[in-house]
């Protein structure tokens, strides 16, 4: 608890700072458009059992659902083992999981072999389902507006980054705007590594991805973030995500990280739906989630404050 | 004679590797420790390996926000150049960094001074 309070107190300013940028979130009409606002983050957490993750993610989690309670959209990856201490301290968001393990038979299999230490020990329950999850407002939250889609392909089991372990997918998410319009928020995490099979996976997954897209949210607005494990700075990522980027019409936020240690990774994207558009106030990295030369994850945490704007209002929410 | 590796390391060192971590109850400051090696090192690093005509050119504080673009594989160094800043002005508008993209080497030549014309950036080297 100590270690929680040591952590987290340093960050109080920078809370009250979003907390006020929070206050303007709310709804209002401007002739026939309700303009309404959004802080989003993302976060891969690394929540892996504790002999994968090179440290305790029990004692680092709980400060991350903390830090997490100020945005009104909160996209997890690598959500596996920690999940409930998570959704402890969002009290005030719905939480939703991505796919389960599925009927894989060999992820089946996995899961039979590792059920002795899965019974034995706490926190350790591989093989993993999608790994993602995303936590909204109550008020915000479209009852049965979900869908859940796993890629149905990974790479390796046992060299590389071990991706297969994880039934890797979608998460998509209805989120209610204060007009009563509703946006799609797709939360992602694709395959890692950097050989040309890797990039060949992303590939694929992006073009499920850009599908599932063009089928479910034909007129939405659409926020895609996630851990895309994609880096602009090499060409075969490069080439995958302009061309996905370019299917959609979609727009990078800007977020990105701000520290010299991080590699790029993780996006939020967006794009404008028949009703609904949305600008970026501000966007960038969560820097709450660092404290010195220590950060409670092995990715940063990117946000993004959206203001949107929809055609007509009919019923307007004030939080 | 590698599944059997895998499968001796999997029934008698697994077990003990789980049991050793999980169950110690030791836990050290809170969260993990930033990489010491910087974006730009691994970035460089990945660079001088690639076939030439090759240029790198990046925008914004490399010890902050930065985005960059390198070009690799290029028929010649102009297209080398042009191909590393296009890339690196895309990413510049996507991260809205208002100083412009400068060529941070060509070849294996870094730290290239601002250049104004890729002709005149290809003249030097």
């Amino acid at each position: 608890m100590l270690a929680f309070w040591s952590f987290a107190l340093p960050f109080v300013p920078a809370l009250a700072a979003d907390e006020t940028g929070a206050a303007r979130i709310g709804a209002a009409i401007h002739g026939q458009r309700a303009t309404d606002a959004l802080a989003l983050l993302s976060y891969n957490v690394h929540g892996l059992a504790r002999i994968f993750a090179k440290d305790n993610p029990r004692d680092r989690t709980p400060t991350i659902g903390w830090l997490a309670r100020s945005y009104d959209v909160v996209l997890f990856q690598e959500d596996f083992e920690y999940h409930a201490l998570l959704r402890e301290q969002l009290e005030d968001h719905v939480g939703i999981r991505g796919t389960g393990v599925g009927f894989d038979p060999r992820r089946l299999v996995a899961k039979i072999l590792a059920a002795p230490f899965t019974l034995l020990l706490p926190n350790f329950s591989p093989p993993y389902g999608a790994g993602v999850s995303t936590f909204l407002r109550k008020e915000r939250f479209v009852r049965g507006d979900i869908d859940r889609r796993a890629f149905g392909i990974c790479g390796q089991w046992l060299g590389g980054s071990a991706d297969c372990w994880a039934n890797k997918g979608i998460l998509r998410v209805g989120v209610r705007l204060g007009s009563g319009d509703v946006i799609d928020v797709y939360n992602t995490h694709l395959e890692s590594g950097s050989e040309r099979e890797s990039v060949e996976m992303r590939r694929q997954q992006l073009d499920i991805l850009a599908s599932l897209i063009e089928s479910t949210s034909r007129d939405r607005a659409v926020i895609v973030a996630g851990d895309f494990n994609a880096d602009p700075s090499r060409q075969g990522d490069r080439n995958v995500l302009f061309a996905f980027r370019t299917r959609l019409g979609l727009q990078d936020s800007g977020a990105g990280p701000e520290l010299a240690a991080w590699r790029e990774r993780n996006y939020i994207l967006f794009r404008d739906g028949a009703r609904t558009w949305i600008e970026v106030e501000a966007a960038g990295e969560a820097r709450e989630f660092v404290s010195g030369q220590r950060a409670l994850s092995d990715h940063p945490a990117l946000f993004a404050l959206l203001r949107l704007q929809s055609e007509t209002a009919e019923e307007v929410i004030t939080p | 004679m590698r599944r059997i590796v895998i499968a001796v390391w999997a029934a008698l060192g697994m077990p003990l590797l789980v049991l050793c971590s999980s169950c110690s109850t030791s836990s050290g400051p809170l969260g993990l420790e930033l990489r010491s090696v910087t974006r730009l090192e691994t970035d460089r690093l990945r660079y001088t390996a690639m076939p030439d005509f090759k240029a790198f050119a990046i925008a914004g504080n490399p010890s902050a926000v930065f985005v960059s673009g390198i070009a690799y594989d290029q028929p010649n160094a102009d297209a080398a150049i042009a191909t590393a800043l296009a890339y690196c002005n895309v990413r510049r508008s996507d991260r809205s960094i208002a100083s412009p993209c400068r060529l941070y080497a060509v070849g294996n030549a870094f730290e290239v001074p601002v250049v104004v014309g890729f002709q005149a950036a290809a003249d030097r080297w």
